[in-house]
């Protein structure tokens, strides 16, 4: 395999797909592969083939068929008999395919206080939290701002997800921190990824504001707080999810080269 | 002594040592004998950093009137000093002196007793009321004597019995008589939220709500403090926050988290925070209320170098 990128192997890199739309799968599998990338995260498993073909990992696999989503997920009572059977047949398929990690949501809160949405997301997910370690499998559920992308998303604070994880008390269950989303709803990145790791699965960034770059132009110091989720002992992955401004391919090379401390 | 002349000085009293050195060695100034400092050439920096007393006391000695020379000589173009209110008439106009000759304009002091443990001006409590503007006033005669603009105010810890706007109105109509104060001498008194973490129990904790402050108060002399190391652990998000408050910001103070020393040390990256603030139209001051993040002059010469770093945006 050929190498491009000199990196240090103290982040595992990984690369979300939505970010490329323009650039075929195949295509994104091979020049991650040359940057030392090894993973791209929020894979469908009908694109499980092409991954694997590469020997590439997915470091976040996406499996819910509309209509549930980031909107509609595990707070809404109504929807757990249906997720429960999406789940059922996705966490087999996940670990047959190597992979490790499978995403879920909150939804939105559409009134729910934080109470009721704990309480709803606990009792649809924990009858699930069995079969995922049953194939030891993750179910993370992602972070997201609701002041800018996803307007009344209940998941959009670190505590409530920590609440969930005390909830649901499996080692399979965790949480994608999202610097990017995390910086626009409560900023201390550093001192929350330092108290909260034990319950983090799985990290995304993104420039602030904007998402575009993670470089000089926003508001964070990446390799700063890379530092930090080295330092607590990560072993996952950190995958770009920022949109491109510039060169699709020469950005994400660089944001590679900013994470890799 | 004017600046250029005490740099040059410096350089001139190093003349041996630095015909031998090479360009990054440090040269040792004359009427600090045992100190070096690494700037050679004054830097010219974009905006109005102020450090503090202290900062640079192992590279300029420990008297302020060498601290403020020291700092005008490295480019630095103000300097805060929190505690300005309780030095000497005589050295507060000392202190004055020599940054007019060095054309340095003076950043924030502490205007009032700050109550950290109990309630004083959201109580509505008229004593307590009358004790601050009684310090507002003072204040007048410090910042007039140190050509001060802006002096720093925290609206103390919150009140348990009061709802919160009836804390919020009473914040109001102390900070309005105290406006009534400052206004014809056009001083400005900058609220500054402080964290949570650092500081539980304060009233005045977000930007958001310094802004609702200032315009029920409705005065140019009744601003926001945003200090982005605070705002950083509070509420992060901090160039679209500072950009919703923007017309009500009127001094920033630094610090980068977690840690609260120079930039670069920590999670924010001031090179474009600082860029924003600038293309903003910023012209006043922004204080540096941090530590060294390490001691001695290594330490100091770090901050200097810092602040190059993330001053380098254009």
């Amino acid at each position: 395999m050929e190498t491009f990128l000199n990196l240090k192997g103290n982040i595992n890199h990984s690369v979300c797909k939505w970010c490329y739309e323009d650039i075929p799968l195949d295509t994104l599998c091979v020049e991650a592969k040359k940057m030392g990338i090894k993973s791209i995260d929020l894979i469908t498993p009908d694109e499980f083939d092409i991954i694997s073909k590469y020997k590439l990992d997915c470091g976040m696999v996406y499996g819910l068929p509309a209509p549930y989503g980031i909107e509609n997920c595990f707070n809404e009572m109504e929807n757990h008999k249906a997720l429960f059977e999406i789940y059922k047949e996705l966490i087999p398929q996940v670990s047959s395919a190597g992979f490790k990690n499978v995403i879920c949501f909150s939804g939105n809160r559409n009134g729910l206080n934080d109470e009721e949405g704990l309480e709803n997301c606990a009792s649809g997910l924990l009858p699930i939290m069995s079969i995922a370690e049953k194939y030891d499998v993750n179910i993370v559920i992602e972070l997201l701002n609701s002041k800018v992308d996803h307007p009344d998303y209940q998941c959009d604070h670190t505590s409530w997800a920590v609440d969930l994880c005390k909830r649901i008390n499996s080692g399979n269950f965790k949480i994608l921190y999202d610097i990017y989303h995390m910086q626009i709803m409560e900023g201390d990145i550093i001192s929350t990824i330092r108290t909260n790791y034990p319950y983090i699965g799985h990290y995304h960034t993104g420039g602030v504001p904007g998402r575009n770059e993670i470089d000089h132009t926003q508001e964070l110091n990446y390799p700063a707080i890379m530092d930090a989720i080295v330092k607590t002992g990560y072993q996952g992955y950190v995958a770009q999810e920022f949109v491109p401004k510039n060169n699709p391919l020469e950005s994400l090379k660089q944001g590679i080269l900013i994470c890799d401390v | 002594m004017k600046r250029r002349n005490f740099l040059k000085k410096s350089i001139l009293a190093s003349g041996s040592a630095l015909a031998a050195a090479s360009i990054s060695a440090p040269i040792i100034a004359k009427s600090i004998p045992g100190k070096k400092f690494n700037t050679l050439e004054k830097y010219n920096f974009n905006m109005n950093y102020a450090p503090h007393f202290g900062m640079f006391k192992e590279l300029a000695g420990n008297d302020l009137i060498d601290q403020i020379k020291f700092m005008a000589d490295v480019g630095f173009t103000a300097m805060e000093d929190n505690g300005m209110k309780g030095r000497s008439k005589e050295m507060q106009e000392k202190i004055a002196n020599e940054m007019s000759k060095l054309n340095m304009k003076m950043g924030v002091f502490v205007a009032h007793s700050i109550y950290w443990k109990e309630p004083n001006l959201t109580s509505g409590n008229e004593e307590m009321r009358k004790e601050f503007l009684k310090e507002i006033q003072e204040s007048v005669e410090v910042a007039k004597r140190v050509n001060a603009t802006w002096a720093t105010v925290v609206p103390g810890h919150i009140d348990m019995r009061l709802k919160i706007e009836y804390q919020t109105a009473n914040v109001v109509e102390s900070l309005k008589q105290a406006s009534g104060i400052l206004e014809p001498h056009n001083i400005v008194m900058v609220l500054e939220p402080l964290n949570f973490y650092n500081h539980p129990g304060l009233f005045l904790e977000r930007v958001p709500q310094a802004f609702e402050v200032c315009k029920a108060v409705g005065s140019p002399s009744c601003k926001i403090l945003d200090d982005l190391y605070h705002q950083q652990i509070t509420e992060g998000n901090l160039i679209p926050n500072m950009d919703k408050a923007w017309d009500e910001i009127a001094y920033f103070q630094i610090g980068d988290n977690p840690g609260r020393n120079e930039p670069t040390t920590g999670e924010i990256n001031f090179l474009n925070v600082f860029k924003h603030i600038h293309e903003k139209g910023f012209t006043g001051i922004l204080g540096m209320e941090h530590g060294n993040s390490t001691k001695g002059k290594e330490g100091e010469e770090a901050v200097i170098e810092a602040y190059k770093k993330a001053d380098s945006f254009k």
